[in-house]
């Protein structure tokens, strides 16, 4: 199973994704807040990183992050899975949704939007530490 | 649309970086410029062809036969040449300088040096023209009001001056003997030339001089204020997209913070619906899913509001339209209702009709405004009922129609189905949770799009909503693939 660090400023969404994280078996470490991100993550380790998008001192703070991540030798590897309360088909008419990652301005693996069911976050885990092979395999 | 936060760094950048181009001298824009620099080549093009003309006329006894004139075709002829050579080599320099704000210093050297050609070359034409003799001084006037609307005014005050040095020139030089007299007219004696009689060339330097800066002065004051009242409105609009970006910021932060909660407790209502917190006894649970749907129905009455809010303040030209398939947008929705009402037997047939139309819109907005239509139709219907939903095209409109045989909407209350958060009693008692909203979001996209909506209902009969909207300039492709019913 995989260690994954959970970055996000809300501690209920972090306790309630460990919840569900490790009664499937994966390791899990929080982070509540984006500074020193880099040396976190070097020194975690993780598989995978879900990370928040919107933070109090910024709008955008997470893209930012995923930047910095992608940007460093030794994070730029680690698959980057957004949770976000303003996401894809939130009829609001301004979400975003996998098809408008980037390089440059997005550089993020996958979507979801926040609540988010158990069983979808699992699968997309799944998918991004195993791209390719298909459930049941 | 990408996403709002590409958008949002775009107008960031925009509106601090400023979109305006303003040129070194704080003249034209850019663009502007190197319009008016075109025009000067193309206006200098005619000035060579009727130079020679007049080289003609010079040269052809037959053309100027029983005129009084005598003129040195040698002028003309220089005149032309010299046109045509300067602007052989300003089309060049025009093409290799575009348009673009980084090069607009080079632009406004380029007109300034054209305006100087110009100069010259008026000269050598009003020399050989007989100096005063001819009103041919009046082409710097045009020269000396252009350079003032390009340049600033410390710039077009000194071209101004240049002007006047290049009009007087012929004068100066013939009354000090440097160059000789000239005249057109053929009897005309010597001694009587005015340009020999020092008080009517003095006279006649002051007074172009006068006529030249008095020109300068009138125009650089209308210029001086319309470059102002641009500047001030080329301030507002950039203010007005901060205020737009600020405006998108909040809405999105303030979305964020009233879905975060939700999307929190909704977090555990899963955690706690799926056993990881240990078996909740039956009841529990039920009580576990009630908290959930009601999560689910505020999260989407607080987006609904915000969207609302949103669309309230949206004017129609500031939408971001896009071509957009509505055909395609109905068939998506569509699939979306039939899943719906999949579970109460509903059926929903999708008739798009022949060579339909792309209409001008948002493809998010129109997205809602469909699926909203849609949901009604299917959440007011009996239990196997049917939905009939059509497309057509028909006189440069497209309408959409959405037929459903539900239970309807009181006479009374058709003409409130549009205010937010009313329902009627029969939609509450049928569908407890909604929120009210839906329609009055399909009114704000309507008006957004410049459309019409009607609906028609009978109580206990169903009800039916056209939507219509201006079609985009362009057909569809025929074949396209809309989702078609196969049972129509």
């Amino acid at each position: 199973m995989a260690k994954i660090l959970i970055i996000d400023d809300d501690q209920d969404i972090i306790d309630s994704l460990t919840m569900v994280l490790e009664r499937h078996g994966h390791t899990v470490t929080s982070k509540g807040d984006l500074g020193s991100l880099v040396d976190t993550v070097k020194g975690i380790h993780p598989d995978l990183i879900v990370l928040d998008i919107m933070w109090p001192e910024d709008s955008q703070a997470g893209f930012k992050a995923a930047r910095v991540l992608r940007k460093d030798k030794h994070t730029s590897k680690v698959p980057i899975l957004v949770l976000s309360a303003v996401n894809q088909r939130s009829n609001l008419a301004f979400g975003f949704s996998e098809s408008d990652t980037s390089t440059e301005f997005m550089p993020v693996d996958a979507f979801l939007e926040k609540p988010v069911e158990p069983k979808v976050i699992l699968e997309k885990i799944r998918q991004l530490l195993y791209p390719g092979h298909t459930e049941g395999r | 649309m990408r996403n709002l936060f590409r958008s949002l760094s775009a107008n960031c950048r925009g509106a601090f970086q400023g979109e305006t181009h303003w040129d070194c001298e704080g003249g034209l824009r850019a663009r502007e410029l190197s319009a008016r620099s075109w025009w000067f080549i193309r206006t200098r093009w005619i000035a060579a062809g009727l130079s020679a003309v007049g080289s003609l006329w010079a040269i052809l006894p037959s053309w100027r036969q029983g005129s009084a004139l005598v003129i040195d075709f040698r002028y003309f002829l220089a005149v032309s040449i010299l046109l045509t050579v300067s602007n052989l080599i300003y089309t060049r320099v025009a093409r290799r300088i575009s348009p673009d704000p980084v090069r607009q210093a080079g632009v406004c050297r380029v007109l300034k040096f054209q305006v100087l050609t110009d100069f010259a070359i008026l000269s050598v034409l009003t020399y050989g023209l007989g100096g005063i003799e001819t009103p041919i001084m009046i082409l710097f006037l045009p020269h000396i009001i252009l350079a003032t609307l390009f340049f600033s005014r410390l710039h077009s005050f000194l071209m101004t001056w240049v002007g006047i040095l290049f009009a007087a020139l012929p004068m100066i030089l013939e009354y000090t003997g440097v160059v000789p007299t000239l005249s057109i007219f053929l009897d005309i004696h010597k001694e009587t030339r005015v340009s020999s009689d020092p008080v009517i060339t003095t006279g006649f330097v002051l007074g172009i001089t006068g006529a030249f800066l008095i020109c300068w002065y009138l125009v650089s004051e209308i210029t001086s204020s319309l470059r102002l009242r641009e500047r001030e409105l080329e301030d507002a609009y950039a203010r007005l997209k901060l205020l737009d970006t600020e405006k998108s910021q909040v809405t999105l932060r303030a979305t964020h913070e009233l879905k975060a909660p939700f999307a929190a407790i909704k977090s555990y209502v899963f955690t706690l619906r799926d056993g990881y917190c240990g078996d909740l006894p039956e009841q529990a649970l039920k009580v576990v899913e009630r908290i959930g749907d009601r999560c689910d129905l505020l999260t989407a009455k607080v987006s609904d509001i915000i969207h609302l809010s949103n669309l309230r303040t949206e004017q129609p030209e500031k939408v971001r339209m896009q071509e957009t398939d509505l055909a395609r947008i109905v068939a998506g929705e569509v699939d979306e209702a039939r899943l719906l009402g999949k579970s109460r037997g509903l059926t929903v047939h999708y008739r798009p009709g022949e060579g339909l139309c792309s209409v001008l819109g948002s493809t998010e907005d129109l997205g809602t405004m469909v699926g909203n239509l849609l949901r009604n139709a299917v959440n007011y219907s009996r239990d196997g009922g049917e939905v009939e939903v059509g497309l057509l095209c028909r006189e440069g409109r497209i309408a959409l129609r959405i037929e459903d045989h539900g239970i309807g909407i009181p006479e009374e209350h058709l003409p409130r189905i549009f205010d937010e958060h009313f329902r009627s009693t029969n939609a509450i008692r049928h569908n407890p949770n909604s929120s009210g909203m839906g329609l009055a979001l399909v009114r704000e996209i309507v008006r957004l799009h410049e459309g019409d909506i009607r609906v028609s209902s009978r109580l206990g009969a169903g009800t039916e909503v056209t939507v219509t909207l201006s079609c985009a300039s362009q057909q569809l492709p025929k074949g396209d693939d809309h989702g078609e019913d196969s049972h129509y």
